[in-house]
């Protein structure tokens, strides 16, 4: 793992700012960029396409380094990115039927990435909803359930967030899952829309 | 336990001692927010991790080069932009019309209408009477089988045909002129809104320029206003 990757790594699982920090150094990585979008174009997509799908391959990366603390990679973080990327638009034109789906197998072997990146990825309408939630969470409720979402130890979360200790991180992620679910059971045709 | 939301985790995980997964699943049935929260575990798991992906999202939103929206939403853009045009447009061709016709009933002026109040019989009374009451032609009609000489006739026919915005028929009843400068001042009035109704403005204009210096104040403000 190079020392580059091994800081991107840090830096997006240590805090919301500096997380952010990353996602826009990669939003802004123009050859990264012109890549995925030379690709999609060769492949039966437009300009817009490509910025689709340039944006849900760094969500995808992003989600993976948060989510999966023994995430190691084997070539650059740009080639996986493209790789994603790669995956991303096959999938999509098999969906719409403009891929042979032999075709599809082969390419994505040779990405070397092989998950059904689309399932962690919301669709829109799920994404306006999780506005909705996000204007009534506090922030520090967002990050401590962001956290505990993506599999981090109570001990793990008091460090990142400055909880005193584990304990006051669980007793605030506690308060915060109880004000989603009382949020929630009072707009069920949320919880409906999201279950589809 | 004192809260049982805190033990969530351990519940879903299985990691709760028999005694307190008992008491958890005690608390459960008469608890619905915690029967609910533990229903829908998966589900807020998810709504957690899809905060990350809006925090993505925002962000590369931000840098500009955002997808552009489907080409749907530029065609309904569009299509909104020529309907708006075209009904812009309909209104001004519209109101332009109807301007005319608004002008021609702020223009016009009644005469001072030969009707008789008492129950005596008179045919131009009569036919006044009917001819404001919207039936013109019977009213024509009984003014031609009056015995008024035929300036008279024509000049309450026109009058009548003023009134109901029949331009063309008032000026073809129209005498051309009279002796009476009251008459002429009315006939040559009939004649300058009724030329105006048919849009006819350059025969307006040659009427209203060629009028005698002594007409009626009334009627010259209202030409005042044509010009």
């Amino acid at each position: 793992m190079d020392s580059d990757f091994q800081k991107i790594v840090k830096k997006i699982r240590a805090s919301a700012s500096e997380r952010q920090e990353i996602i826009r150094l990669l939003a802004n990585d123009v050859k990264l960029k012109s890549d995925i979008q030379g690709y999609v174009l060769k492949n039966n997509g437009s300009m817009d396409d490509g910025v689709m799908v340039f944006h849900d391959s760094i969500i995808a990366f992003i989600k993976r380094v948060f989510t999966d603390q023994h995430f190691i990679l084997s070539t650059s973080f740009q080639q996986y990115i493209f790789g994603i990327a790669k995956n991303i638009w096959l999938t999509n034109l098999k969906k719409n039927n403009k891929l042979p789906v032999t075709q599809l197998i082969e390419d994505s072997n040779e990405s070397g990435y092989d998950e059904d990146i689309n399932q962690g990825l919301f669709a829109k309408d799920k994404i306006i909803i999780l506005h909705r939630i996000l204007k009534i969470m506090k922030p520090k409720c967002k990050d401590i359930l962001l956290y505990w979402a993506g599999g981090y130890s109570m001990q793990e979360i008091a460090i990142h967030l400055g909880y005193p200790s584990e304990g006051a991180a669980r007793k605030k992620k506690c308060e915060c899952y109880k004000s989603l679910i009382e949020w929630l059971e009072q707009h069920p045709q949320y919880i409906k829309e999201l279950k589809n | 336990m004192v809260d049982f939301f805190e033990h969530i985790d351990e519940y879903i995980k299985d990691q709760l001692s028999p005694e307190d997964k008992q008491a958890f699943e005690a608390e459960m049935t008469v608890n619905p927010t915690l029967r609910s929260a533990v229903d829908n575990y998966d589900l807020l798991k998810e709504i957690s991790m899809g905060f990350l992906e809006t925090e993505v999202r925002e962000i590369l939103n931000q840098t500009n080069d955002a997808p552009k929206k489907p080409n749907n939403y530029r065609w309904i853009w569009v299509t909104t932009i020529i309907v708006l045009l075209i009904a812009f447009a309909y209104y001004l061709i519209s109101s332009n019309g109807k301007k005319e016709s608004v002008q021609y009933a702020d223009l016009y002026i009644d005469p001072a209408w030969p009707i008789d109040r008492s129950e005596s019989t008179d045919t131009l009374s009569d036919a006044i009477k009917i001819a404001l009451n919207g039936n013109t032609s019977s009213a024509v009609m009984m003014i031609k089988k009056t015995s008024l000489p035929n300036d008279e006739k024509n000049i309450w026919i026109a009058e009548i045909f003023a009134k109901s915005g029949q331009a063309d028929s008032t000026l073809l009843y129209l005498p051309p002129t009279s002796d009476d400068n009251m008459k002429r001042d009315r006939i040559n009035y009939l004649k300058v809104i009724s030329l105006y109704s048919l849009g006819k403005k350059e025969d307006v204009k040659k009427l209203i320029d060629a009028l005698p210096e002594n007409t009626d104040g009334r009627y010259k403000n209202i030409y005042l206003r044509i010009n």
